[in-house]
C-alpha cells in the first residue's frame, strides 16, 4: 500500500481529535476513503490497523504514534494520538496558560492519589484553589468547568457517572510518568503485566485485574490470580 | 600519504557529523510547527529559529525546503508565508480538503459553522466588506456582537480568534469623501488556501434557496481553476 491522502488525512484526524474509539475511526476512514480511495472499497476495522501501522512507520522519528488501546472503563477500544517524548520541543505549546497547565497537573495528581482513580466534578472545581503560589490568582471557575470540557474532547479525561476518569489519551500518554512518580499507588495487572487504573478488585485482597484478563483467566480456573481465594465478585 | 588519508578522514567525518545535526534539527523544526500550529496560529520564522534551531536564523533558509517537504509528504500540510506585523511569518495549512466534521477537534467542530457564514457573507458581496456591514449581516440572523450566542458563544472573540488564525483578514483604508480610514474585512490567508470557494457556494446557495450560477462573479469565481485545467486539456490533445 501505498502512502497516500488517505494516510494523511487520517493522521491529521487523529491528531486533531486526540482520541478516537474504534467506531469513530472507522467512520472517519470511510468518509476519507469515499474521498481519496481508489475505487469503491469500504474500508473496515482490518484496513484501520494497516493505515495507522503505515503512518507509524512515518511519524515515528518525530517521536509521535498512533497507538490502539482497550479502554477499561467504557469497555471500547481507542486510537489514541500520542507524544512519545518530553524534552522541551516536544512541550512546546500555546494553546494553554501555564496556570491552566498547572491545573492540569493538580488534577491528574488527584486522579492519581484518590483511592479509585476518580474525582467528582465539585472536588474537581475547588482543585482551582491549588495554585503554584499564594500570589497567583486561582482560575475562575467557569474557565475550569471550559477546559475539563476541552481536555475530556481531546481524551485526557473522561466524565463517567458524573464522576472524573483518567481518559484514554492520558492513560496511554502519562502511563509511564505517572507509573514512575507513584510506583507505589499504581499497580500493574498480574495477568498482563500492564499499568492498571481502571479494572475489577478482588474481594479478599488488594489487586486489581483487567475484565479482559480476568475474564480469559477464569474460563480455566476459578479462584484470585494474586491471593488463591476463590473468586466472589461477579463481573 | 598517511597524513592526506587522515585528514580526508576528519573532513568525512565533519560532513556526516554536519548531515547528522541537520537531520536532528530539521527534525526539530518539523516538531515546533507542529505543536505551534495545533491553534492554526500565525508562527514568526524568528520564533522557529528561537525554539528549534538554537536562534540560529541562518540555518532556517538553509533547511526549510525539506522541513516543507516532510510536512507536505508525511502530515499534508502546506508551509505558507504571510506578512505579520512586519515580521516574517508562516501559517501551517492543511491540503486535505472537503473534511468532514468528525475529522476536526471537538472546539472546531462548533465553531466551522460560525466561521463559514462570515467567509460566506464576505464571498458574496465580492470578497471585501466594512466591518460594520458583518455585524449588521450577522444581526439579521440572530446573532448580536455585544450578547453571547446561545450556540456560538461569544461571536467577536471568535471574530477576533479567526483574525488571529488568519482565516479572516482585517484591515484599514481610507475612503473617499470620508476623513478617518474605516475598517474592512476580506478573506485571510488561511481561508484562501484551506476553504474551498465551491463548496462556500454551494453552501451559500443551500441557505438561499438558489443555484450557484445565478451568482455570476462567484460562479465564475469557482470555475476559474476547473476552466484552466480545461483549456490545458485541449492544448495537449492539438499537439498530437
Amino acid at each position: 500500500m501505498a502512502y497516500t491522502n488517505v494516510h494523511r488525512a487520517f493522521l491529521q484526524a487523529c491528531s486533531n481529535r486526540g482520541a478516537i474509539s474504534k467506531q469513530q475511526a472507522l467512520d472517519v476512514l470511510i468518509g476519507i476513503y469515499a474521498r481519496y480511495g481508489d475505487g469503491d472499497t469500504i474500508p473496515n476495522e482490518d484496513d484501520i490497523i494497516d493505515v495507522v501501522a503505515k503512518i507509524n512507520e512515518r511519524i515515528y522519528q518525530f517521536d509521535q504514534k498512533i497507538v490502539y488501546t482497550h479502554y477499561e472503563p467504557l469497555e471500547e477500544d481507542f486510537y489514541v494520538f500520542v507524544n512519545l517524548q518530553e524534552s522541551p520541543i516536544d512541550l512546546q505549546q500555546n494553546i494553554f496558560t501555564p496556570q491552566e497547565l498547572h491545573f492540569f497537573r493538580v488534577l491528574l495528581r488527584e486522579l492519581t492519589l484518590s483511592e479509585d482513580h476518580t474525582l467528582t466534578t465539585i472536588i474537581c472545581l475547588n482543585l482551582t484553589n491549588d495554585t503554584v503560589n499564594e500570589t497567583v490568582k486561582p482560575l475562575p471557575k467557569t474557565r475550569a468547568e471550559q477546559l475539563l470540557h476541552e481536555w475530556s474532547a481531546l481524551g485526557y479525561f473522561a466524565v463517567l457517572d458524573e464522576k472524573l476518569h483518567f481518559g484514554p489519551k492520558s492513560v496511554v500518554e502519562f502511563d509511564k510518568y505517572l507509573t514512575k512518580n507513584y510506583s507505589d499507588i499504581i499497580s500493574r495487572c498480574c495477568l498482563c503485566n500492564v499499568t492498571i487504573f481502571y479494572g475489577v478488585r478482588c474481594a479478599s485482597c488488594p489487586q486489581i485485574l483487567h475484565k479482559d484478563c480476568l475474564k480469559k483467566y477464569l474460563r480455566r480456573l476459578t479462584n484470585c490470580p494474586a491471593c488463591k481465594e476463590l473468586w466472589s465478585v461477579p463481573i | 600519504m598517511p597524513r592526506l588519508s587522515q585528514s580526508q578522514r576528519s573532513v568525512d567525518r565533519n560532513i556526516s557529523t554536519q548531515q547528522v545535526d541537520e537531520s536532528h534539527l530539521i527534525r526539530n523544526m518539523v516538531k515546533t510547527i507542529l505543536n505551534l500550529s495545533i491553534n492554526k496560529s500565525i508562527i514568526k520564522r524568528s520564533e522557529i529559529s528561537n525554539i528549534a534551531l538554537k536562534g540560529d536564523g541562518r540555518l532556517y533558509q538553509k533547511l526549510i525546503q525539506e522541513v516543507e517537504d516532510i510536512l507536505k509528504e508525511v502530515y499534508g500540510y502546506q508551509l505558507v508565508d504571510v506578512e505579520s506585523k512586519g515580521q516574517k511569518s508562516v501559517i501551517l495549512c492543511s491540503i486535505i480538503g472537503n473534511c468532514s466534521l468528525a475529522e476536526l477537534n471537538a472546539t472546531y467542530q462548533q465553531r466551522y459553522t460560525l466561521l463559514f457564514l462570515i467567509l460566506g457573507y464576505i464571498f458574496m458581496k465580492n470578497g471585501t466588506i466594512p466591518e460594520r456591514m458583518l455585524w449588521e449581516f450577522l444581526q439579521t440572523i440572530g446573532i448580536d456582537e455585544q450578547q453571547e450566542h446561545s450556540y456560538f458563544g461569544d461571536t467577536k472573540k471568535l471574530l477576533e480568534l479567526f483574525i488571529k488564525q488568519a482565516y479572516v483578514m482585517r484591515f484599514k483604508q481610507s475612503m473617499e469623501g470620508m476623513n478617518e480610514e474605516s475598517v474592512f474585512l476580506s478573506w485571510g490567508a488561511r481561508a484562501n488556501h484551506e476553504v474551498s470557494k465551491k463548496e462556500i457556494l454551494e453552501s451559500m446557495c443551500k441557505v438561499m434557496n438558489r443555484k450557484p450560477s445565478d451568482f455570476k462573479t462567484q460562479y465564475i469565481e469557482t470555475q476559474d481553476l476547473n476552466e484552466m485545467s480545461v483549456d490545458d486539456d485541449q492544448e495537449s490533445e492539438e499537439l498530437e
